[in-house]
């Protein structure tokens, strides 16, 4: 179907040529990544971009996800408690049985936390869809559930110990100079890009964000769409526990708490709309690296994070603010 | 459309068939409440016992009276994710003013400043900058958060004169929530900016073009929302004697929760704030069942969101059959319900 009524992921035909949606966070990361450079000397070094990179990874696979259910005008406040959840079940199947674990083999349990997450996809997606209930509504009970659900599995506690082959994997197998984890993040914001872009279902996505109704009407199985994304957001949860799991070789129930406020300041840091029918995976990529690089360099100079969240919340205002300048929003467009 | 002086004194302004039989809009949640509350005073004697009946109202208190803020900015179409934040920021403030030998009365009004000014920083962004809410206040929960964690260098408050934490403790919470929830019911039922608000959150654009000062709505609720997370966060530093900038981390979840369940439509335009009180009590009671039964507090979420979901589903059901009803039967514009 060729005729999708798509709102064009730039900008709308009748405006000048503007600059990319991108080029506002694009500025303001090159300013704060050149500012650290230049007054940190251990921050363009190897070992530190690598460092910001293995950080950056998961966060990165997660606002993937979150770029596209808010390009279909939904939101997906889940994928934090998600997270969690996932990793408490990969711990849990890798865990011996002795220990009071499952006793699979490592790379089968990483399968299962991630089809775990694609099932709690797929409930959200469902009750979304079929249903219609409101996504805020259906990924708020989602969300408490799945973080109170890990204080089922090892009374609450953690599974610490866990085999090292998958922090070793991610973490060890460098690529080019880069380890694994960080190919992984720039895969998926690509894969993000490409079916955005390319695919039928990513134009279907857009046009469901542009206009809900036009889009049905067009002919399009919206329910099936949407649904799809949902569970897309799921699985990549469910792959980024995979990643904070190989991180320490522990699963901890705390993991990825407020995940999803952070994917959701990257993503509208990176110039997608809130409302739907604008995505772009270029800026999410450009939003997690803004919120990485703030959070690293503030760290190397009070050893704390809390500065830099302050200052990810003004540069989300400001980035709001430019977005709103860019688009020439008139006061009645509200 | 309705001219303005013939609004029903009704929740919603959809006009629906008379002729089905309509529930009084909270009386499913009653019933529930009562059967929960019946049932744990029944089977949990712990219950029952004084020191309990406190924390339920305490918990009860600090979740209703922000819940009636929030409740108000969902109904005029908005969100407000930053009360957790007012909260800390009110906490720290009252705080910092105790510490400093302030009179109790004055440090507690600075709280109540605290919060109203957080409310309306979000007012202001929202309308004058016409950011969306969502963002703006999603901004303000990391501004307002880590600005006061910053501020009090991460420091804990403590312990406060017995006077000042008269509020936390015994009658008092009960006696607050209640005066409050009275305030919105009036505020939102009687009078004329409760119609709009409804109104507002029906239909913007319909409300504006009808003379209703939309800006100035919106920031009074924000407003409102921030004075609540104000006087939430009194009532809880007076119960544990203690203030951070951690306090309140992760609520406004739990208090949108308690909206939702107490039937507040997330889009906005229709809902009461009765109803998002007695959510926020439910959602209290529930927790409190678990600790009486000694389960993991952290198993709480499941109940929630079990809630959450089969509310919303039901809130569905609702309207489904109000809008067929309104299909079927003719319904004359403008047509007013008894």
């Amino acid at each position: 179907m060729n005729t999708v009524p798509t709102t064009h992921v730039t900008a709308s035909p009748t405006a000048r040529r503007t600059l990319p949606v991108e080029s506002g966070v694009g500025v303001v990361f090159v300013l704060i990544f050149a500012f650290f450079s230049w007054r940190l000397p251990h921050f363009f070094s190897v070992d530190n971009l690598q460092l910001l990179a293995e950080q950056a990874a998961p966060l990165a696979i997660v606002a993937m996800g979150m770029t596209l259910v808010i390009a279909t005008g939904g939101i997906d406040i889940s994928v934090g408690s998600l997270l969690g959840m996932c990793s408490m079940v990969l711990g849990w199947l890798a865990t011996p049985k002795d220990v009071g674990g499952v006793g699979w083999n490592i790379w089968m349990a990483c399968v299962g936390a991630v089809a775990v997450g694609a099932l709690c996809g797929l409930f959200n997606g469902l009750l979304i869809t079929r249903a219609k209930l409101p996504p805020i509504i259906v990924t708020l009970a989602t969300m408490a559930a799945a973080r109170a659900s890990t204080s089922l599995f090892n009374d609450g506690g953690s599974f610490s110990g866990l085999p090292r082959t998958l922090h070793v994997t991610f973490y060890w197998t460098k690529i080019a100079g880069m380890p694994l984890l960080f190919w992984m993040g720039l895969l998926a914001l690509t894969l993000g890009g490409v079916i955005l872009r390319r695919t039928t279902f990513g134009r279907q996505l857009l046009a469901l964000g542009g206009n809900r109704e036009a889009t049905r009407l067009a002919g399009i199985k919206t329910a099936t769409t949407e649904t799809l994304v949902y569970v897309l957001s799921g699985t990549l949860a469910g792959v980024a526990a995979v990643l904070s799991v190989a991180h320490q070789s522990t699963a901890a129930p705390g993991a990825g708490e407020y995940m999803e406020l952070e994917a959701i300041t990257a993503v509208i840091l990176g110039g997608t709309v809130i409302t739907g029918g604008q995505a772009t995976l270029t800026g999410t990529g450009l939003g997690v690296l803004t919120i990485f690089t703030l959070v690293s360099g503030v760290r190397s100079y009070g050893q704390e994070d809390r500065p830099a969240w302050f200052l990810v919340g003004l540069a989300l205002l400001l980035a709001v603010e430019v977005q709103k300048w860019r688009r020439g929003m008139k006061r009645q467009d509200s | 459309m309705r001219a303005r002086g013939e609004v029903s004194r009704t929740d919603t302004i959809n006009p629906t068939n008379p002729t089905v039989w309509k529930m009084p809009r909270d009386l499913p949640l009653m019933v529930l409440l009562a059967v929960v509350c019946g049932l744990m005073a029944w089977k949990l004697p712990s219950f029952r016992t004084p020191g309990n009946l406190a924390a339920v109202a305490e918990g009860a208190a600090l979740l209703g009276i922000m819940a009636c803020g929030e409740g108000l900015v969902i109904l005029c179409g908005g969100l407000d994710l930053s009360v957790g934040s007012a909260l800390a920021l009110a906490t720290c403030g009252t705080a910092a003013a105790l510490t400093a030998g302030w009179a109790w009365p004055l440090a507690a009004l600075v709280g109540l400043l605290c919060g109203g000014l957080a409310g309306a920083i979000n007012g202001a962004l929202i309308t004058y900058r016409r950011l969306p809410p969502i963002l703006t206040t999603l901004a303000t929960l990391l501004l307002f958060r880590y600005g006061v964690s910053l501020l009090t260098n991460a420091r804990s408050y403590g312990p406060f004169p017995d006077a000042f934490n008269q509020i936390g403790n015994g009658w008092t919470p009960a006696v607050l929530l209640v005066v409050v929830v009275l305030f919105f019911i009036l505020l939102t039922r009687q009078m004329r900016f409760g119609r709009w608000v409804l109104a507002l959150g029906g239909n913007e654009q319909a409300a504006r073009l009808s003379g209703v000062p939309t800006d100035r709505v919106k920031r009074l609720a924000y407003l409102l929302s921030g004075l609540c997370a104000g006087l939430a966060g009194l009532i809880t530093m007076a119960f544990n004697n203690n203030a951070q900038s951690r306090d309140g981390k992760g609520l406004e979840l739990n208090v949108i929760a308690a909206c939702v369940v107490g039937g507040i439509r997330i889009t906005g335009g229709d809902g009461s704030l009765l109803g998002a009180a007695l959510g926020a009590l439910l959602i209290t009671l529930l927790g409190n069942a678990l600790i009486l039964t000694s389960r993991p507090e952290d198993q709480h979420g499941l109940f929630t969101g079990l809630v959450i979901v089969v509310v919303a589903l039901i809130e569905q059901w609702r309207l489904r059959r109000q809008e067929r009803a309104a299909r079927e039967g003719a319904v004359r514009p403008g047509e007013v319900r008894p």
